[in-house]
Formats: C-alpha cells, structure tokens, sequence
C-alpha cells in the first residue's frame, strides 16, 4: 500500500486529467484537417481543366478553414498549459505538503539515519521533478499514442506504399532505448546521492563558518567544495552525454524517414501513380509521427529518472510516522508526576547496549541530578521518558502509567525540556518564548497568535493578558534587563505597529521630563536638537534638512537621491552650490597629499585619522579622480558633473564635531539656519509630510526609543557625558512608567536566523523562559544553565527552587555545586548507575561522584 | 570651546616631545589624537587600573598622586598645558602607577598606545625626545630621594 502513496497522488485529480486528454485530442485533429486542407488546396491548383473560378472558390473556403483552425488551435493551446499549469503546481503543493507533514511525524531514529541535506532535496528538487513529470510528461505519452495514431491512420489512407516507406526506420528507435534506460537510470541515482551530499556540506558550512573562521580553514573547505562539484560535475557530463547521444541516434532516423518517402513517393509520381500534393502531405504528416515517437522514447529515459526520486520519497513515506502525537479530544491530564525507570535497558541494535539495568523513582515534586562523565547516558535516559525511543527492555512509568500506553500527546504536555542547543527560529523574542503554547488552531488572533493554546493557562484568555505574563516570565529568569536594552535601541521603522500614537505620546512626555531633569551642569552633555541652532554633532545634511540622514536615506533612497531631487536645486537657487562645491574641494585639497601619502605608504595612520572614516575614504577616491591641475577645477561643474556632485556631497557630509579639519564659519552657521527655512518652505507640500523634521512634540521612527528620549547628540569630548546621561535616561525611564511600553518593543525584536542575533545566554534565558510559560509537571533540565555566567545561574537555580515546588525535576548538570540541595543525584557510568544517594552521602562514599566533585573544583 | 587643527597644531609644536617633527607630521598627530574634556576634580586614570593612553595637556592642569598603603593620599605631582603623562604605562607593565585627576577643568589631547607605537615608528625622533623627559624627571626623582636620604 505504501508504496502507491505518490501514485496516489498522481491520479488525485482524474476529472482535470480527462479535461486534459480531450483538450489534447483536439487539438491534434485541428492539426490533421489544417494539413488537409492544404492538400486538398495543392491539389486543386495543380490539377487542369478546373476553371480559374472554381479553383478561387475552393482556395478562399479552405484559407478561411485554415485561418479559424488556427485560432481555435491557439485558444485549446492556452486553456491546455493553464490547466497543465494548475495541475502541476497543486500536485507539487499537495506533495510536499504531506511529505513535510508526515516528515515531523517520523521518530528520532529516522533522523539518525537521514541527514537533513538530502531530505531538503527531497522535498524541493524531486518532488519538482516527479512533479513536472507527472503533469507534462504522463500526458504526453497519451497524446503522443494518440497523435501517432491519427496520423499514421492518415499517413495510411493516403497511401498505403508512402506509409511503408516512412515508418521503416522506427523500429529501430524502439530496438535502442533499454541500453540507454538502464544506465539514465544507474547515472540518475548517483546524481541525487551526489546533490543530497552536496546540500548536506553546504548546510553544514554556513551553519558552522564561525569556527571554519576560527580555524582559518578556508583552503581546505574550498577543497573539499570542489571535490563534490566535480563528482557532480563527471556525473551531469555523464547524464547529458547520454542524452545527446540518444538524440543524435534518433535525429539521424528523423531524417530517414522523409528520404524513403522522397525517394519511393517520387519514383511513384514519375510513373504517374500519385499527385504531387500527396507527397508534400506526406512529408507534413511524417514529421508529425517522428516527434510523438522521439518524445515517447524521451519519455521513457525521463521516466527512468523520475523512478529514483520516486522510490527515495516513497521510501521516506514508507517509514511508520509516531502514534499519538497530536491532540486527542479529550483533556486527559497526568495528575500523579512521580517517574519510574524499572530495569531499562536501550540499544540502538540488540548487540550494542547503551543504558543497562537503569533503576530509579523520584517522586512527585523531588529534584533530581543525573551527573557523570560526558556519553555515560544521562541525556539519552531523559529522551527514553519523552518516548524518543521504543526500549530494548524494562518499562518506564509517570504517575504508575507505563509510557507505552500514555499517548505520546499527552506524555509531551506534562514534561518540558529545555536542552543545551534550544531551537531558535528567525523571528521576534517573544513568537520565541510563545512558541511553546502554539499546538491548536484558534482561529482568532494573528498569524502567530491564532496557535496560542490557551487551555493551557488557568487565567488567561486575552493577549493582553499573554503579554503580562511574558513580562513576567522574562524577569522570572533574568532576561527583564536584556530586553530592556534591546528594546530602547529599537527603530520603530524597523519594527511596524511596535506603538500606538498614545505610546509615542507617553514616550515624547518621558522626553519633557528628560529635559526638565537635566541639570545645568548635565547640559553640556548634550546638544539638543534645537530649531535656532546649528548642530556640532550633525552634519551639515542633516542641519540643512533638520532631520536625521537615516529618515533622509529612508524616504528618498540616499542622501544623494534627496539632493539631486531638490537640495541641489535649493542651493543654486540661493548662489550657494559653488559655496558647497568649493567646501567639498577644500576637505578634499587641504589634507589630501597627506591622506594620500598615508594611504600610498599604507600606513596604519590612516585608519586613526581621526574623522569619520567613510569620510577618509571618499577624500581619497574623490582626490584620484580630480584633475591635475588646480586651474581646471572650476571646469569641473561643466567637464565631470557627477565628480561636482560627489564633491558637494562631500560638503554636506561633513560633521563638524566629528573632524579636526575647520571648515565652518560662522557665516556658514548663518547659512545653514536660513536654507533650514528656506527647504520647509520651497519643499512641496506631500513630499514635507512625509520626513519628520527635528520636533520637540514629534516621534521620530529613524530614531531608536532612547534617542528620541534623549533627543540629542551626547557630547563625545566629555568623558562622563555618556555614563551621565544613561543615568538620567534610565531614572526618567522608570519614573514616567514606559518600562513596560519598551519591553514590549524589545520583545518585538528579531532574533535572527536561529538566534543569531543573541548571545548563547540569552538564548538560553528564552529557552526557560518558554518552558516556564508551558508550565508543566515534569521538568528536564539538559545542562540548561551551562551558557549562562555563574549570577544568572543562579538565579534560575533559585527560580527553579521557588517556581518548581510542585514539578518533578530531572536535571544534568556537569557544574556540581549547583544541585548540592537535589533530592537525589544519580551518578551515571558508562550506561550503568554507579551511585545514588543526596550530596553528602555521595561525598562521604569514595566513588565517581568525589572523583567528578574534586574535579571540577 | 572647539579647539582648531591649526591651534592643536601650533599647541603641540611647543611641546617639548614634538619639536623635532615638521608641519606635516605633527599633522599627523594632531589628526590621530582624541580630545577629551574632564571637570574639575574628574579621576582621569587610576592606579592600579589597566592603561592604553597617553595623554598631553592642552589647558587647565592636573595632579598626580598615589594611595599608601594606610590609604592615605600622597600628591606626586602637578601638571600643566604642554606637558605628557599616562605614557608609563604604556611601554611597562601596562599597569598605571599613580592616579591622576583634573585640578581645574582641563583638556587633553588623549593618544591610544598603539598609534603612539604607529608614531615612533614612523617618527623614531619622538621616541629619542620621550626618553629625554624621561630621564629628567629619573633625575630628579633620584634627587630627591638623595635628598630625603641625607635628612634622615
């Protein structure tokens, strides 16, 4: 039965494929009478004693005929690839769906013998290909068949001596294609086996090029890249070889088949036995045949092809998916959490014990410490009481129940496990910490939150009430100060709908009080973005526009997109662009010999040159590029409008805080403050609403939270100004009640590609978090604190001490000193318990357990 | 209250340490160097603390000192405009020897070791006019010791 699965699925949507067929067979009869009638035109045309008249009849009805079978040909054409289209894409979806569906179902064992390279092209790269082939090609032998009979029938009525003539050769295609089946085939194989591997090394690169990194083994991955690109590469020559070969062989008898025809049929019409519009209709037809035979002995070596993919997937559906693992209707709940391992013994083969004569309880609500030497089997005893495996021997119980018939649902629900490496996937912190709640389809809420299963909660039945207790678990396990963080250097542009207007109101409040409380003394710390004033810490861009380059770069594209659209314009309007112009060459002429000793000599003094460093840069790029002679640099706006540009860009660029170089007069200051309002004014109207201008009252969405808190640049000269206004910004913080409002935004965060974003502790901290929030009964614990530095760990050891007082807790730890108050610890070795007892019993007794306490101290 | 590249230029020719380097190269210095303003009384280095940078006086004036083993404070030295200091812990252990606070609000041009290093590599003549300084207040450090020698 297993073995029909995709078969199954090929045949799913019969009334499309007859739709299919019948459009098929159509359009080969429209093919056969377009053929006809041109027959039947050279005949009439040649033939004598027909007056002109008739002949003219006859030509116009079947042009006209011709013309209307060629539209409704183009229109059959069409709605045949639509459907084709539809067919094969919903057979593609269906596939895989179901694939990837019943791949989640399969148990641990099928992951220790698959890696995921190859189930990964599985589930693109050959399901597209039995995809394509079912749609397009398990039609085309049909229509093949059919076309190959219509016209071989009419090939026949013809004549009969023509369609000898023709068809001699094709035995010959038929007689050739199982030499070239059987090695498509072999060769097919190794290609799949070969691309699995390859995906397999490319995962394994890209997740792991940190440490190839590290260990600087480019050379060597490069290497090994290449060994698998060329074996991919002998065996895609190999494949398209064949092919070529194959249709090199078929090209010849192609042209076979027309020569007997030319041949017999023109010795035939020299003797006077057939019209010359017999022949040409004959060699029209003979063509017609050749292809549907070429394309069905294509098909064949396809086919060939496919039936390796096929039999990987089918072999992939034939293994027997977990039994129970989804919800059953009724809320069964284990209310007993005590855990017994009675004589377990595990193997992965009969011959190779791993776990012999495992014995233990904890009862409910007991701690217990699994300890040992790294591959004595602690880890693998815990994933025995998940069910991860069926057991060589012995029975495990939770509450007095055999595992075996608890369903493995239930049995899931009640146990959490926090392991060493959580899963971590590509989205916010708090869908991460969620995401041990998303089991059933509620229909309401978002995209995430629809799956929030709230069952699972005594309380809780709101998302606004989730978002309390989010906030409550992360300051449970000490990650409050993190997201914190996170949250205040959050852009709101990065994250949408972060903030309600009233939000951003309540931050705009804490950024009047930030100001109210900074004393006289702190106000030097500080350069507020003041209307009146010109800027230090801004660049000249930004004090002409009066806003931040970065809502600039987001409106417009880049700054040098706002300036060609209007700033350029602005400044000539008010005699100012050769002002600019001349800036940008002074920035560039003043230190450029300098620079460019520095940058010739490769100096490391370069890189210190204190200034904006992107500015160095393009001082140096802009200097290669002016002219030789200082007298032509006046021509530049007419000879290189676009070195003009790069140099009046460099001007604005400039900040004049950042750099050492003078270059802003207090005429310039004067400047800037009138073009400031001379922009607001000559900037049309849609495009003014759209920046966000400096504005004590406004939110800015470029800016981070504490930015716009802050709403200033901080004094980079004075020492103390940073720790100073961090201070004051964290007192105003808790004093105007945001707390909350950014820790909210913080947990809107995105993590990155599996957590990429957060350091090993705090992805720890929401792995806790998450299970903290699933709350269940039994926790294991799979050196879930090892990432963590020795405060937060004990924190969460704490936590676990006042929030576990009801959940049985298994935990592996390697860090002895935290599981001295366990109820119990059981020292593991080499798959045998060696000891079991509290701590200082274990101490007392002259075993593994001293020898690992001593260790480790 | 911005100092310019010209002032800083002008500022660090009289320096003792950079007299022997042309306009371009005191450039170079005066273009790799942080300014940093500290207030009156601001701990600028601590003993004891690990140390990456010099610093020179631009204004205003420091005072170093050192905390005795009773935990009283022993005042060094005073330092003004044009005069280096924090340089000893740069080429030693990397440890500071002594604490050093602003007298007055004072600005420094502050200089990382490595481009220091950078420096004396390019420019060997500031390490011959280090060691000068160097070796003069050596000298009257071990005057001073002689002398305190002689009273008791």
């Amino acid at each position: 039965m297993q073995n029909r699965v995709i078969r199954d699925f090929i045949f799913q949507h019969k009334g499309r494929i007859i739709v299919m067929l019948i459009f098929a067979a159509a359009m080969v009869l429209l093919n056969i009478s377009i053929i006809e009638s041109g027959k039947r035109i050279i005949d009439v045309l040649s033939k004598s004693g027909i007056e002109a008249n008739d002949k003219s009849v006859t030509l116009l009805r079947y042009c006209s005929f011709i013309l209307i079978a060629a539209i409704v040909s183009g229109i059959t054409n069409y709605l045949l690839g639509n459907f084709y289209a539809k067919y094969n894409q919903s057979l593609l979806c269906d596939i895989r769906q179901k694939l990837f569906n019943h791949l989640l179902s399969l148990p641990q064992n099928f992951y220790n013998e698959h890696t995921a390279g190859p189930i990964t092209t599985g589930i693109m790269d050959e399901v597209f290909n039995i995809g394509k082939f079912f749609s397009k090609l398990l039609l085309q032998p049909v229509i093949n068949v059919i076309t190959v009979f219509f016209f071989g029938f009419y090939l026949l009525h013809l004549n009969w001596q023509l369609f000898v003539a023709g068809t001699l050769f094709v035995p010959i295609s038929i007689i050739i294609i199982p030499r070239f089946a059987r090695r498509t085939k072999q060769l097919t194989n190794e290609s799949w086996i070969k691309r699995g591997d390859m995906f397999s090394y490319l995962q394994e690169v890209f997740t792991g090029v940190g440490d190839i990194r590290s260990n600087q083994t480019y050379l060597f991955e490069q290497s090994r890249m290449k060994k698998r690109l060329n074996d991919l590469y002998a065996v895609s020559i190999d494949l398209e070889n064949l092919s070529s070969e194959m249709s090199s062989i078929l090209k010849v008898i192609t042209y076979l088949g027309p020569l007997s025809i030319y041949f017999f049929g023109g010795v035939l019409c020299i003797r006077g036995g057939i019209p010359v519009g017999t022949i040409v209709a004959a060699t029209v037809v003979l063509n017609n045949l050749y292809n549907p035979v070429n394309e069905l002995v294509n098909f064949v070596l396809e086919w060939k092809q496919v039936k390796v993919a096929f039999d990987k997937l089918n072999g992939y559906f034939r293994f027997e998916p977990e039994k129970g693992i989804l919800p059953d209707k009724k809320d069964e709940v284990i209310v007993n959490r005590a855990i017994q391992f009675n004589k377990v013994k595990f193997g992965f083969t009969p011959e190779e014990m791993l776990l012999h004569d495992i014995n233990f309880t904890a009862e409910e609500g007991k701690k217990v410490a699994l300890v040992g030497t790294s591959g004595s089997g602690k880890s693998l005893t815990t994933s025995l009481l998940t069910g991860t495996y069926p057991l060589s021997d012995g029975v495990i119980t939770v509450g007095g129940d055999n595992i075996e018939n608890i369903p493995l649902y239930d049995l899931r629900s009640q146990i959490g496990h926090v392991s060493q490496a959580p899963f971590m996937f590509n989205d916010t912190i708090k869908n991460n910490i969620i995401y041990s709640l998303l089991r059933k389809d509620c229909n309401n809420g978002s995209e995430i939150e629809k799956w929030i299963d709230y069952s699972l909660f005594k309380d809780i039945d709101d998302p606004k009430l989730l978002d309390k207790q989010v906030i409550n678990v992360i300051r449970d396990v000490g990650f409050f100060d993190d997201v914190f963080a996170i949250g205040l250097c959050s852009k709101l542009s990065k994250i949408k709908n972060a903030m309600t207007d009233a939000e951003k109101g309540s931050i705009i409040q804490a950024r009047k009080s930030f100001i109210q409380e900074l004393s006289q003394q702190d106000s030097q710390y500080i350069e507020f973005y003041n209307e009146g004033k010109f800027l230090e810490y801004c660049s000249l861009l930004e004090n002409i526009v009066f806003c931040p380059t970065a809502e600039i770069s987001e409106i417009f594209g880049s700054a040098n997109g706002f300036y060609k659209l209007y700033l350029k314009k602005i400044l000539a309007e008010n005699g100012l662009l050769d002002s600019y112009f001349n800036m940008g060459l002074n920035l560039v002429t003043t230190d450029s010999l300098l620079l460019e000793k520095l940058h010739k000599d490769k100096s490391p003094l370069l890189g210190y040159i204190n200034s904006d460093s992107a500015q160095v840069e393009s001082i140096i790029k802009i200097n290669e590029r002016l002219p030789l002679s200082s007298d032509s640099f006046h021509q530049i706006e007419r000879s290189d409008p676009s070195l003009f540009d790069d140099i009046s860009m460099l001007a604005l660029g400039h900040t004049s805080g950042k750099s050492k170089i003078d270059l802003i007069t207090d005429k310039i200051q004067t400047e800037i403050l009138n073009l400031r309002e001379i922009l607001k004014k000559r900037l049309p109207e849609e495009t003014k609403n759209r920046i966000a201008f400096f504005h004590p009252d406004k939110y800015m969405s470029s800016l981070s939270i504490s930015e716009n808190i802050v709403f200033g640049n901080v004094n980079p000269q004075r020492k103390r100004a940073k720790g100073a206004i961090n201070d004051l910004l964290k007192d105003v913080v808790r004093k105007s009640g945001i707390e909350e409002l950014i820790i909210k935004v913080g947990l809107e965060f995105n993590i990155g590609e599996r957590g990429s974003k957060l350091s090993g502790g705090q992805k720890q901290k929401i792995a806790i978090a998450r299970i903290m929030l699933k709350n269940p009964s039994i926790l294991i614990l799979d050196e879930a604190t090892a990432a963590l530095d020795a405060v937060s760990q004990t924190h969460i050891t704490k936590l676990i001490e006042e929030k576990c007082i009801n959940k049985t807790v298994l935990s592996i730890a390697h860090r002895l000193n935290s599981i001295k108050d366990y109820d119990q610890i059981i020292v593991f070795d080499k798959g045998y318990i060696v000891q079991k007892g509290n701590f200082e019993e274990l101490m007392q007794q002259d075993g593994l357990f001293k020898k690992l306490f001593e260790g480790s101290n | 209250m911005k100092i310019t590249l010209a002032e800083e230029i002008k500022f660090l020719r009289n320096v003792p340490l950079f007299s022997k380097m042309n306009p371009e190269e005191l450039k170079i210095l005066a273009l790799t160097t942080d300014t940093v303003i500290y207030e009156d009384g601001e701990v600028i280095f601590t003993e004891g603390d690990e140390g990456n940078e010099a610093c020179i006086i631009y204004s205003g004036s420091v005072e170093v000192y050192r905390r005795s083993t009773e935990g009283k404070l022993i005042p060094l030295n005073m330092l003004g405009p044009g005069e280096m200091f924090g340089e000893l812990a740069l080429f030693g252990t990397g440890v500071r020897t002594a604490s050093v606070k602003a007298a007055e609000e004072t600005t420094v041009a502050m200089i990382s070791k490595e481009k220091l290093y950078q420096i004396i590599k390019e420019y060997p003549d500031v390490a011959i006019e280090m060691l000068k300084v160097q070796t003069q207040r050596f000298a009257r450090a071990e005057a001073r010791l002689m002398a305190n020698i002689k009273d008791s």
